[in-house]
């Protein structure tokens, strides 16, 4: 079994593949391993009708207890049968009946691929498994139902085929998962050994049951199948006919000897069938085209098959598995058929049909023998079949369910009247009367796979006792009713054939009365606008919440966030308790004065225009900060805020030359006090938290070891530099990473490839000009020599202290970071005074060696001691007596240190590069934003193309 | 064996691999090479980690080997090894993409190389994240990866990716500096920022304070994650960056932040799930996130839409806090990486090939056989059509929930299947509009594979080749998930770090 599946999956995959070389015969390739398997399981029938259980069983996710566990019992033989026999027949139907290569190469693939999943299906006995043929069915069906896709009609009924039955599919599978809450099994052999009996297990059964009618077109989902029709006829023959349709009526026969006796089980299917079976046969009597015709039948005899099961008892599931397998073979003979008549004659119109029946006897003869096991007429198969469902149906109004028995009765007689008026409809319009349009072509191999598929229905009527014994393990695993009756064409005068042959006689002259109307259906199915509805009010809610919920404005994201942050902990701090009134407000009023300071300069700056009178009252909050940290006894940390404060206003005032002088004010005025507020509250939330934290330590902070080890440990007297190169070296290591990353990061936002920006490289210097730097401005109008002549002192100065920063480091305040932002600052002084070609002069490659240099350094002084057996990032120190020096102590972290603070120098060269010498550039170029005076605004530069 | 060297090679390699590839700037041949072979090696490690991780439990490195757990700590278990090894074979793929002009946006004149140092860093970061043992250390993880992630989202600075990034760095540094706050709560208040010794001494807090905590942290990593309410910057700021870009957004970073929930909520704070809050949340994030796809026009957006819906499913599983909800949301992990990641790939090839991701410029791309399957699969896939990992994973998310027996887990059951519809809808229609549909009147475009670097097709097929092999080994891959949540459920991550201490 399993092989048949994945050998029918591999050639799924590689049939269209193949096709290119083996023309229209790739479809023999299915054909041959559909057909030698229906041999197989065919021979495994004696065996099944035994009652023997044939199981294969792969493990897939032990986790979740699901498993390729393949059982073959009667109803999966059944099943497998029809899809591997009628399958066969439809393939080899398909070689001869596509034309367009391109169709033909993609119908193969996707057609095998469906048998192979509907062969999983109808074989699984894990229901997850069973799950996975069932949606791949229905994505095949898409597929294959949107082959045409230039019809927007054929895209619009595939999309609905697909989106109905896969809200079918996944109700299907919530129902599933429901029933494994309450089994602990996927195992459809161990539920319906102990069938659950809790009202959980009852829903789970209503689910499943959803998806069964879903997948079988019955109301209310049955408007996608005669839109399916879309699809080339061979693929509605196997699909809409014979094979996935099944799906439903397989899954409601496998459940059913479970949940028969759910009080809602027999009324609700035999109810609904009955309308789907009215509804479908009086729709057919009413369409034109003999496919569409046919689809509506298919629905109508859905119907029929859900009625006979919902019956549920013995002799019901005997009739309804044996008319599921009459159905299987007429209806894809009768499709084929209308396949043959298209392509003979160009038209499935019943209005250009007619009198067929002399120039195609063989598929005349084909299409009466298929339509009369349809119209239930002897000795056909569909004949035993509505007998023993009449009968069943009588039966059952005998053994006590009197009124579902009757109603069953009725509307299967009804239904039978019908059909066999739809029935004449199809043959009698097709192949009778005048001929009105002489079939062009003669397509004699086309015919054999109905003709065969006739002769099965015609010799299936005389196995009335062998389907019996096939199908009885499947009908004694109903827990209702007698034993079934053997079917058998003669059973007498009773009063099923009595009902039948009224059936007859109705039919005759229903048709009689409508069979002849020629008129084009109108009107669309209610239910089906009801889906179209859905589906609008569906997008209209999507778009109706999308526009609320997503206003695509920045200052929104953020009030949600804080807002958030206000509800959520904020109201828990406020309802924890967790604030004493213990607090010592301030140890100097040095601190207190600093703090007053800062807190004024950072409420002015809200609320400032001005663009830089806010960078000033920033970097006030800023050098107040690093005031703060100096008080609090952290030399270090005051060093490295001051210097970064410096580069940040350095920064700023590069990049202010070309924004506009003043914020805009605009969209803040309105909501400004909300904002305050929220500023506000998220502000004390901060405050509040941070007290409440410190004031519920519990524990020793982990750096009360570090003054220890700081020393015996790293080597080093600075603890917060010990902290940076050593202890959490590894968290250094991540921000010189950040530090990188913006580098690159302001160099591509300045340097974009715009048509006329060309690229900074030294200019000869032309002039005779004497100046104090080499590279300096040749226009004495932007020259500044008294700046010069400090720069070129300054500039050696200021390297110097770096460096000796950074060699102190380990013991003393310093360290790479600190030196590097000294060295960086040295470089923006030059480039202050002599602007972008000075800067060259004095580092004449680009910042990216110094980024990725310090990186490699940084990296590799990190993994080193892997070498000598060390842990990654461990530190070594080395002493050694040197001359005039005397006793040194080298720590191995310098290195990482020196890294440090390359990286640091590269990415301020790059900065001033970028800011500075690069929006020269673009303002030589007048591709930069030039601001307007007095205003919020700039205008773009002229040379900018978007 | 020692294997404890090991665990921070994913991010030293890609860090001195930017070192190599900024020095070799003028030589963007080389840069290529460098980081597609470190990325490949990076993917190797990992799998070792990975395999290592599961066979001998996690594995520690104390940086530097400083005593008293002073230093910080690096730790790859089951969880963080599996994340690195699916977030290295990611971006090991996606580096191939990144056309020329994506790569050299900047002139000549730039002092810097932009894509492919920035685009290390990045993987360095995500691998730090993963590994982080401490707040703090996480925190500079993020730092790696949002920094450079800024870069490559205003890659080529065009006036929308400036835009779309501008929210993306302004929400993001809001949310850092919430993090910085909490981290700072959290030592002020213990002392500490180690994972390890956090848990016994959060315990020993005022349990109010623990939720502020607990609250507060869960924003920081729900504005990462993209969760209710916190969501509404993704879709504004993903998609105008290049698709190559994109695709590792959406498929890492926000995971990222996924994964800091779980360690939370599993490592931090044991006791207190939050589970009716948190399934709320994750069915508010499935429902809008899934509606705002439906209502999109544009591919890129609709998938950023799909994306903020499906991490409401791996909320869902961390929501119930039981093993088999970690364990599916993990496994569900794994999948939506590789699948989106894969979605926005194959998303890029339309655009190269149709001209736009635009679905009113779209058409009649089922004439591109490859491109239509490249597409389909993951599509298929991402809307939870069996037998692929999306619907496997929902299987497990539904079947831990269902065991919970709460009205509130029923309901995130439902809310669940319901995404996964709108989800199939929403990929479908694009499927409609761009491959079967044809294109209007003025079609003179040939559609056809020959304008994509062979490279591309073949990295792309193997990239869907992935999602689909999912399925294949979706056995042992939901065992080791199952067993890394009995890991972050058991303690065994503190007993292994105290071991470690050197």
């Amino acid at each position: 079994m399993l092989l048949t599946v994945s050998i029918l999956a591999v050639l799924g995959v590689v049939a269209s593949a193949l096709s290119s070389r083996l023309g229209r015969f790739v479809f023999l390739l299915p054909a041959a391993a559909s057909i030698a398997a229906a041999v197989w399981f065919g021979m495994q029938g004696p065996a099944v009708a035994a009652g023997e259980i044939l199981q294969e069983r792969i493990e897939w996710m032990p986790a979740l207890d699901i498993a390729i566990d393949l059982r073959l019992g009667a109803l999966q033989w059944l099943l497998a049968m029809v899809v591997l026999g009628v399958g066969g027949l439809i393939f080899v139907y398909c070689a001869w009946y596509f034309e367009s290569h391109t169709l033909a190469s993609r119908t193969v693939g996707l057609l095998t691929g469906f048998a192979a999943s509907m062969l999983l299906l109808v074989l699984s006995d894990d229901l997850i498994v069973l799950m996975v043929g069932w949606e791949l069915t229905t994505i095949f069906s898409y597929l294959l139902v949107g082959l045409n896709h230039r019809s927007a009609s054929n895209r619009r009924a595939a999309q609905t085929a697909l989106i109905v039955t896969t809200i079918g599919g996944l109700t299907m599978l919530t129902g599933i998962m429901l029933l494994k809450a309450e089994t602990g099994t996927f195992s459809l052999a161990a539920t319906l050994a102990e069938p659950p009996q809790t009202t959980a297990a009852a829903w789970a059964a209503a689910l499943m049951v959803v998806g069964a009618l879903s997948k079988s077109a019955i109301v209310p989902f049955q408007y996608w199948l005669p839109g399916a029709m879309a699809a080339p006829t061979p693929v509605s023959a196997f699909l809409h006919a014979a094979a996935m349709v099944k799906a439903g009526i397989f899954l409601i026969a496998a459940l059913s000897p479970a949940f028969v006796e759910l009080p809602w089980w027999r009324w609700g299917l035999v109810s609904l069938g009955i309308v789907t079976m009215l509804l479908g046969a009086v729709r057919a009597m009413r369409q034109l085209d003999i496919k569409v015709l046919l689809a509506h039948g298919t629905v109508s005899q859905l119907g029929l098959l859900v009625t006979v099961l919902g019956i549920g008892t013995h002799a019901s599931m005997q009739a309804g598995l044996t008319l599921l397998a009459a159905h299987a073979v007429f209806k894809a003979a009768l499709f084929m058929v209308v396949g043959v008549v298209d392509k003979s004659t160009g038209t499935r119109d019943l209005r250009e049909l007619g009198g067929l029946a002399r120039r195609m006897p063989v598929a005349a003869g084909a299409a009466i023998l298929s339509a009369a096991s349809m119209a239930g007429i002897p000795p056909a198969l569909g004949f035993l079949g509505k007998e023993a469902a009449l009968d069943a149906a009588l039966r059952d109004a005998e053994g006590g369910m009197l009124a579902i028995g009757w109603l069953a009765f009725l509307g299967i007689a009804v239904g039978a009247a019908l059909t066999v008026a739809y029935s004449l409809r199809f043959v009698v319009g097709t192949f009778f009367g005048a001929l009105v349009t002489e079939p062009k072509r003669r397509s004699r191999i086309l015919v054999i796979a109905p003709v065969l598929l006739a002769l099965i229905g015609l010799v299936g009527g005389f196995s009335g006792e062998l389907i019996s014994q096939l199908l009885e393990p499947q009908v004694e695993a109903v827990p209702a009713g007698e034993d079934a009756p053997q079917l058998a064409l003669w059973h007498g005068f009773t009063p099923a054939l009595v009902s039948s042959m009224i059936a007859w006689l109705l039919g005759a002259l229903v048709h009689r009365s409508f069979g002849g109307r020629r008129r084009a259906p109108h009107g669309q199915d209610p239910l089906e606008r009801g889906y179209h509805a859905g589906m609008r009010a569906l997008d209209r809610l999507a778009v109706e919440v999308t526009g609320r919920t997503q206003t695509g404005s920045l200052p929104m994201h953020l009030t949600t966030i804080l807002l958030v942050v206000v509800a959520f902990p904020g109201i828990a701090l406020l309802l924890s308790g967790a604030l004493t009134s213990d607090v010592r407000l301030y140890d100097s009023a040095g601190q207190v004065a600093t703090a007053v300071i800062v807190s004024i300069a950072a409420i002015i700056a809200t609320t400032t225009r001005g663009r830089l009178k806010a960078f000033m009252l920033l970097s006030v909050v800023g050098y107040g900060v690093a005031l703060l940290f100096l008080l609090h006894g952290g030399p270090d940390l005051a060093l490295v805020q001051a210097l970064t404060e410096t580069v940040f206003l350095v920064i700023l005032v590069l990049v202010l030359r070309r924004l506009p002088k003043y914020f805009t004010d605009r969209p803040l005025r309105a909501a400004r006090y909300i904002r305050a507020a929220l500023g506000i509250a998220v502000g004390t939330f901060a405050a509040l938290a941070s007290l409440a934290a410190l004031q519920s330590r519990t524990a020793e902070p982990i750096s009360d070891g570090f003054y220890r080890w700081a020393y015996e440990f790293g080597h080093g007297a600075n603890i917060v530099n010990v902290t940076l190169v050593d202890i959490r070296a590894w968290d250094t290591l991540g921000e010189v990473a950040v530090v990188l990353a913006a580098a690159t990061g302001v160099a591509s936002l300045i340097f974009v490839r715009r048509p006329t920006a060309g690229a900074l490289r030294r200019s000869p210097s032309a002039t005779g000009r004497r100046t104090w730097l080499r590279g300096a401005f040749t226009s004495e109008q932007l020259a500044s020599p008294v700046l010069e002549m400090m720069t070129r002192l300054l500039f050696p100065v200021m390297m110097t202290v770096s460096i000796y920063l950074l060699a102190v480091g380990h013991n003393a305040p310093g360290g790479g970071f600190a030196g590097g932002l000294v060295a960086g600052i040295a470089l923006a002084v030059r480039y202050l005074a002599g602007g972008g070609q000075e800067l060259l002069e004095a580092v004449p490659f680009d910042a990216g060696k110094l980024l990725g240099g310090g990186m490699a350094v940084v990296v590799l002084s990190v993994i080193w001691p892997v070498l000598i057996g060390g842990r990654i990032g461990e530190s070594y120190a080395i002493e050694a007596t040197l001359p005039l020096l005397g006793d040194q102590k080298l720590v191995t972290t310098l290195f990482f240190d020196i890294g440090v603070w390359l990286i640091v120098i590269g990415a301020m060269l790059d900065f001033v590069r970028s800011l500075g010498a690069g929006i020269d550039l673009h303002s030589e170029q007048n591709v930069a934003p030039r601001p307007q005076w007095r205003s919020d605004r700039s205008l773009p530069g002229e040379g900018v193309r978007r | 064996m020692d294997l404890s060297n090991l665990v921070p090679i994913p991010v030293l390699l890609p860090l001195l691999a930017a070192g190599i590839t900024l020095i070799l700037a003028r030589h963007p041949a080389w840069q290529k090479i460098v980081s597609g072979t470190t990325l490949g090696l990076v993917a190797v490690f990992a799998l070792i980690l990975c395999l290592a991780a599961d066979a001998q439990g996690p594995i520690v490195l104390w940086v530097g080997a400083w005593p008293d757990g002073l230093g910080i700590v690096l730790v790859a278990d089951r969880l963080s090894s599996l994340m690195v090894l699916v977030s290295s074979i990611v971006t090991a793929i996606v580096v191939i993409f990144p056309s020329r002009r994506d790569v050299s946006d900047s002139a000549d004149g730039a002092p810097v190389s932009v894509f492919h140092p920035t685009f290390l860093v990045l993987t360095a970061g995500v691998s730090n994240a993963f590994l982080a043992g401490d707040l703090f250390n996480l925190f500079v993880g993020f730092e790696i990866l949002l920094f450079s992630s800024y870069v490559l989202i205003m890659l080529g600075a065009t006036r929308e990716r400036v835009r779309a990034g501008s929210t993306y760095v302004v929400v993001s540094v809001l949310s850092s500096t919430l993090f910085l706050l909490a981290i700072s709560i959290v030592y002020g208040a213990t002392g500490t920022v180690s994972f390890a010794q956090l848990p016994e001494r959060l315990a020993a807090l005022d349990p109010g304070l623990q939720l502020v905590i607990q609250l507060l942290l869960l924003v920081v990593f729900g504005i990462k994650a993209a969760i209710f309410p916190l969501q509404s910057w993704l879709p504004d700021s993903y998609p105008t960056a290049p698709a190559s870009v994109t695709a590792v957004f959406a498929g890492l970073l926000t995971k990222v932040g996924v994964f800091a929930i779980i360690r939370m909520q599993t490592l931090l704070f044991p006791d207190s799930p939050l589970t009716d809050l948190l399934l709320v949340v994750a069915i508010l994030t499935m429902l809008l996130g899934i509606l705002g796809a439906l209502a999109q026009g544009e591919i890129k957006r609709l998938l950023s839409f799909t994306l903020v819906s499906h991490i409401g499913y791996m909320l869902l599983g961390i929501a119930l806090g039981t093993v088999a909800g970690l364990g599916a949301s993990i496994f569900y992990i794994v999948h939506h990486i590789l699948v989106q990641t894969a979605l926005f790939i194959v998303v890029g090839l339309i655009e190269r090939v149709g001209g736009s991701t635009s679905l009113a410029r779209l058409g009649g791309l089922a004439s591109v056989p490859l491109l239509a399957v490249l597409y389909l699969v993951p599509a298929l896939n991402l809307g939870g059509i069996p037998p692929f990992s999306g619907f496997l994973g929902k299987v497990a998310l539904m079947d831990a929930a269902l065991a919970t027996e709460t009205p509130l887990a029923l309901l995130a059951v439902i809310a669940g299947v319901a995404t996964s519809l709108l989800t199939l809808i929403a990929v479908i229609r694009v499927w409609q509009r761009a491959f079967w549909q044809d294109r209007g009147e003025d079609d003179d475009r040939v559609h056809s594979l020959r304008v994509l670097p062979r490279i591309w097709v073949v990295a792309a097929s193997g990239l869907v080749g992935i999602t689909v092999l999912l399925t294949v080994i979706a056995g042992p891959l939901t065992d080791f998930a199952y067993r890394a949540a009995v890991d972050i459920q058991g303690g065994a991550y503190t007993v292994a770090v105290e071991e470690a201490l050197p």
